[in-house]
Formats: C-alpha cells, structure tokens, sequence
C-alpha cells in the first residue's frame, strides 16, 4: 500500500496538470456538469412532483436514490476515467511499454488518470447530498449512516470491478469506452428504486445485472430499509463482482498478443 | 451532375470503408445504442404502463410512444461524423480536406448523407422487433403526420449539421474542442425534448432551435398538436435554419482565415 499511495499522488498531479493546462477549457467542462447535474434535479421536481407516490416512493425518495447514483457515478468517473482509453493503448503498444514498470499493471492502467475536473465537481455533488438529506430529507440513527458509508465503499469496489471488467474484456474485443457505456447504460435503471420495475426486471437487476446490490444498497441502508442478511448478500455481490473482474482479467491477460511496437 | 454524383458516390464509399474498419467496435457501438433504448423503455414502461402515472395532456401510451420517436429522431437526426471534423482541425488534417478538389460543405453533406443511411439501417434490425413488441402499448402515426414529420426531419437534419459545424469551428481558434462540445450536448440534451416532452414547460420552450433536433419530429409522429400550429413551428424552425446558416458561414470563413495548417 505504501508502495502504491504515492504512485497515485504522482499520477493525480500529472493528470491535474493535463487536464488544467487549459483553464477556460475546463471551466466550461465544470459549468456543463454542474448545469446538467442541476437540469437532472430540477427535471425530476417538475416532472414527478404533481405525480402520486411510485410503488410507496415519493418525489424526494426518488431524488435520494437519484443523488446516491449521482454520487457512486461521479466518483467512479473521476478515479478511473483513464480506463475509458485503455483500448487506445493496446493499439499504439504503451501497453508493452507499462508492462515493464515495476509496479502492478492493473493497478497502473486503473489509476493512470484520476479526472481533475470531476474531482472538482465532487465536493459540489457530495455537498448537495448532504444539504438534501439534513434539510429536504432526513438523517438516520448514525448507524445506518456509518452503514451507508460501507456500503458506497463496496458498492465502488464493485464499479471498479466492472471497470476491471472491461479493461479484460478489451484484449479480445479492442475496445474499452463503449463496453463501460453498456454498464453505465443498465447503472441508470438504479437511478430511482429498483422496486418499481416489473418482477421480470427486478430479477434481471438482482440476480444478472445486480443494480439493485450496486446501485440501490446504500441508498437502502440509509432508510434503514433493509435486512441484516440482504445487506450482507448485498455485501457479498459487490466483491463477487470485483473477483470476477481481477479474474477475467488474470485469465485474458494473457491472450494478449504484442503489437511489436 | 453525374460527375458530381460520381464524386459523393466515392467519398460516401471510402467513408464506410473507414467507418467499418473495426468490426467488432461496430457492433458493440450498437449493442450499446440496444441496451440505451430497453433501458430507456423499462424505465418509462415501469412509470407509465406499470404504475399508470399520467405526465399533463400526455397519457400514458402517448408518453411511451413519445420516448421511443424522441429515440429514433436521435439516431437519425443526431447520429453525426461531423463531430470528428473539430479533432482534425486542431491535428492539423483538416488541410488534406481543404486539398480535395470540393468544397469542404458538399464534402461534409456526403459524409453525412451516407453516415445517417447507414447508422438508420443498422438501427432498424433492433428497432423494429421493439416496435412489434410494443405495437399494443404505441400511439402509431398517421400518413399525414408522417409527411409533415419527414420535413422536421430534414430541417431537424440541417439544423444540427449546421450547429455541430459551428461547434467544430472552435477548432480553429482553440486548442481542443470537447469542452464546447461537452456543454453544447448538456444544452442540446435538455433543449431538444429527449428526456421530457417541452411543452410540459409552457410552449415558448417548443420553439428553440434544438427542439428540431427531437421534439418536433417525434411530436409530429403522435398525431394532432393543440397548443401552437405546426405549420407555424416549421416556419420558426426555418428562420433558425437562415440564422444559424449566417452563423455557420461568419464562424468558418474567419475560422478558414486563421488556419495555420501546422504539424501536418
């Protein structure tokens, strides 16, 4: 770990220095996201405020769960946003050329560029999460929030996973971005409580794609809306996901052929 | 004329070849785009059908069916190359384009031209098992609003050609470009109808230039419209269309002016 933390530093600061070399650039980058974070809020209070409660779920029921999506997403874009390009470096051979660092390739290709500018915009997101619960919504037993905090960890392990996933999965099929924007895709279904889809999705988000566990469990947790057990399986899903990912990717590593760059 | 046809035939065919030249990522971009729509139908089938909640004027299958056009305007309307055009500028391959013997308009039109041909007809092997097995919840359309549709469509088409040009044009006085494209499609996603139908909002809203790009077309394609004359929203959407062509040609004529062609 000590090894590995001020790699992390290193890469955050080159990637600060990369993506802010052009300020006006990245100003417009924050503006957008923070325009398009405030549209998303404002869409769900003036769509589904006049709207009856969704399978027992009320207007700021919808927009806690759309919150802690918002929060799993951005963190997860802001750490690895460099997986997004992880194909692009099987082409041009860096990959040949990282291999050979001394220092976990996995590791290296996942924390390779941690997005200032969503760094930036994190403390915005998480600041208007807290602003929402204590104000428009309400705070549990401190329990279920020291609760919320282990499941969002495992909930990001479980992204990483996936992350992992792709970046695997890229050796066979050339391409990293479009495979994340699959998952992305089903991750929206977690915007609102899996529980209002029909029981055939639900499934689907359970036990096949589990939104559900990796989306929806903090937010469950922070209504004290679960059980000891589920939250434990949901537990449980979360690091199944990453072993599957940190396997596939120890098994399709090496079909890896060298571009002879 | 044949010459001409002759040339477009020749750029839209080496423009597919270039396109196709990853199978693999090609089919994953559309299984991508698959998983983009049932996503969006779960969701609004879960609200709507489902949970039978009712958005204003719009009743349940309306808004359903709504989604879906709002769905296939995207891919037609807003599936774009030009958006590459920005890069090539900054990397300095625009000059090999501007050495061609056409003008760099009828050249863009091409590619557009056959990049919406084709990303149509490879949207229709998924679309239409989705619409068969929807037929019962869709509010289909009429041979009259289809024809008014089809010119929204083409002004649709026009006008975010032209808007994806202008954004491409910051090439020429920036160093990169995907911040301005960034916010231009955070504005356009929400200006253009694609996540709630604009006249929620009051009508005034109908009327800005990216609600040709989605919420016009699929508008049209639900049937009768009661709060503003479509006929007066394709005459609005016409004047953009000279607006934002007079934009486009002060935008690149200065852009063209200060092109230094470097590193290439």
């Amino acid at each position: 770990m000590a090894k590995y933390l001020p790699i992390i530093r290193q890469n955050m600061l080159m990637s600060f220095k990369q993506g802010l070399y052009n300020p006006f650039s990245a100003l417009i980058f924050i503006i957008g996201k923070i325009v398009r974070f405030v549209f998303f809020l404002l869409f769900l209070f003036f769509l589904f405020k006049k709207v009856p409660p969704i399978a027992g779920f009320d207007l700021y029921d919808l927009m806690f769960y759309f919150l802690v999506f918002n929060l799993i997403d951005a963190i997860a874009q802001a750490l690895w946003r460099g997986v997004y390009h992880f194909d692009a470096k099987l082409y041009d051979g860096s990959f040949d050329y990282t291999s050979l660092y001394p220092v976990n390739t996995l590791f290296y290709h996942l924390f390779n560029y941690i997005d200032p500018l969503d760094i930036i915009t994190l403390p915005i997101f998480i600041g208007y999460f807290i602003f929402f619960v204590v104000k428009l919504y309400f705070v549990p037993a401190p329990i279920f929030v020291v609760g919320f905090i282990i499941s969002l960890f495992f909930s990001l392990l479980a992204v990483m996973g996936i992350h992992i996933l792709a970046m695997s999965l890229s050796f066979k099929s050339k391409i990293t971005g479009e495979l994340l924007w699959i998952w992305r895709n089903f991750s929206q279904l977690g915007r609102v409580p899996v529980r209002i889809y029909s029981k055939a999705v639900y499934f689907f988000l359970l036990y096949i794609i589990p939104v559900a566990f990796i989306i929806n469990l903090p937010a469950r947790v922070w209504q004290a809306n679960i059980s000891l057990n589920t939250w434990l399986i949901g537990i449980g899903v979360d690091l199944l996901i990453l072993i599957i990912g940190l396997i596939t990717w120890r098994r399709l590593r090496r079909s890896y052929v060298s571009v002879s760059s | 004329m044949f010459k001409v046809f002759l040339r477009l035939w020749h750029i839209g065919h080496f423009f597919l070849k270039d396109s196709l030249a990853f199978r693999s990522q090609f089919f994953i971009s559309k299984l991508m785009e698959v998983t983009s729509l049932l996503v969006m139908i779960i969701f609004w089938y879960a609200i709507l059908i489902s949970h039978g909640v009712k958005f204003g004027s719009y009743s349940p299958h309306t808004m359903l069916s709504y989604f879906l056009y709002t769905f296939i305007t995207q891919q037609i309307i807003a599936s774009t190359r030009l958006n590459t055009i920005g890069d090539s500028i900054i990397s300095g391959q625009f000059t090999r384009l501007l050495l061609y013997p056409i003008s760099p308009l009828p050249l863009f039109l091409a590619w557009e031209i056959v990049f919406k041909l084709f990303s149509t007809l490879t949207s229709l092997v998924y679309l239409i098992p989705i619409i068969f097995f929807l037929k019962s919840y869709l509010v289909l359309p009429s041979a009259a609003s289809s024809w008014l549709a089809l010119a929204f469509f083409i002004l649709g088409i026009l006008i975010f050609a032209l808007l994806t040009l202008i954004i491409s044009a910051v090439g020429f006085f920036s160093t990169e470009t995907w911040s301005a494209t960034f916010l231009f499609w955070v504005l356009a996603g929400f200006l253009n109808g694609q996540y709630f139908p604009l006249d929620l909002l009051g009508p005034a809203l109908t009327l800005n230039p990216f609600a040709y790009i989605n919420y016009w077309p699929s508008r049209i394609l639900l049937g009768s419209v009661d709060f503003i004359s479509p006929f007066f929203a394709l005459f609005v959407g016409v004047g953009w269309l000279i607006i934002i062509y007079f934009i486009f040609k002060l935008v690149w004529s200065r852009g063209l002016k200060s092109f230094a062609g470097w590193g290439n």
